[in-house]
């Protein structure tokens, strides 16, 4: 046997057998699910990592944005849907800072996205997390206006 | 036969025919249903209608810009402020079918909802 297929067939069983082990954890419920705890370095860089390429991709194939987004319309959206989640200037969200990860406190510490993420982000939502999609209560108006009122919260950081 | 009565005799085949011939499919009734749409409420909230109809929904409002949506049947339509709109479309399926606004209406625009009920014919 060469070295290189032992090496595949090593690396194979070593994966096989990390896949049995997460089933087992899982199975056996000692995987941790509670929200309130602090989420690890590893799976916070990990699942950064993971998201922000999976809505730059699909951000990118989105529509394009409105050229004349409006802002104060999407100052009255945010402040009706979105800053009770991810705060507004003058206040943090406790509630948001209990999600697991923790809702992005939009406006104290801006967002890494640009506005035609942020649509994205606001019409499709976050799968597991707290964030909903609200393509469905918004029209695609509203939810440009309120991407260009949070790229907004990046210049008074 | 008295030629001079020749047509009249026609008209009165053609007239006794006629009446004897079954009535021509009358055009299908149209449901029409007037809805008002204000912050943050449809009135009626809920629409009966019957599987099969042709529906029209005549939505006004009264205030700012509202939308109504339903997903489920693929009916979306925008309302301007102090303007109306007009939904149509053909009741196939029955069931409840839950509508909704979808253009930002205020806080409290996301419990702005109604429900369409489509019973069987």
């Amino acid at each position: 046997m060469s070295a290189a297929r032992s090496l595949t067939i090593g690396a194979a069983a070593a994966l096989a057998l990390e896949l049995v082990a997460a089933l087992g954890a899982g199975a056996l419920g000692i995987v941790p699910v509670g929200a309130d705890r602090t989420p690890g370095t590893l799976e916070t860089a990990l699942a950064t990592r993971v998201l922000r390429a999976a809505v730059a991709r699909a951000a990118n194939a989105a529509a394009t944005p409105r050229a004349t987004a409006d802002p104060a319309g999407g100052a009255e959206i945010y402040a009706a849907m979105c800053e009770r989640c991810h705060g507004s200037a003058a206040k943090p969200s406790e509630l948001g800072g209990a999600f697991y990860p923790p809702a992005p406190a939009l406006a104290t510490h801006g967002s890494r996205y640009d506005e035609r993420e942020i649509a994205w982000i606001v019409a499709h939502g976050i799968r597991n997390t707290g964030m909903p999609a609200w393509r469905g209560l918004l029209s695609d108006d509203d939810i440009h206006d309120v991407a260009a009122f949070v790229k907004q919260f990046d210049g008074a950081r | 036969m008295n030629r001079r009565t020749y047509p009249r005799a026609t008209l009165l085949v053609l007239l006794s025919l006629l009446a004897a011939s079954p009535a021509s499919p009358a055009a299908p009734a149209v449901h029409v249903v007037h809805l008002i749409a204000r912050k943050f409420e449809y009135s009626p909230s809920e629409i009966v209608v019957k599987k099969g109809e042709a529906v029209v929904i005549e939505i006004a409002s009264m205030d700012r810009k509202h939308g109504f949506s339903i997903p489920e049947l693929g009916l979306r339509g925008d309302v301007k402020p102090g303007g109306a709109a007009s939904l149509r479309f053909i009741a196939e399926r029955a069931g409840i079918f839950h509508f909704h606004c979808d253009v930002f209406c205020g806080s409290g625009h996301e419990g702005m909802e109604g429900t369409l009920v489509v019973t069987e014919a």
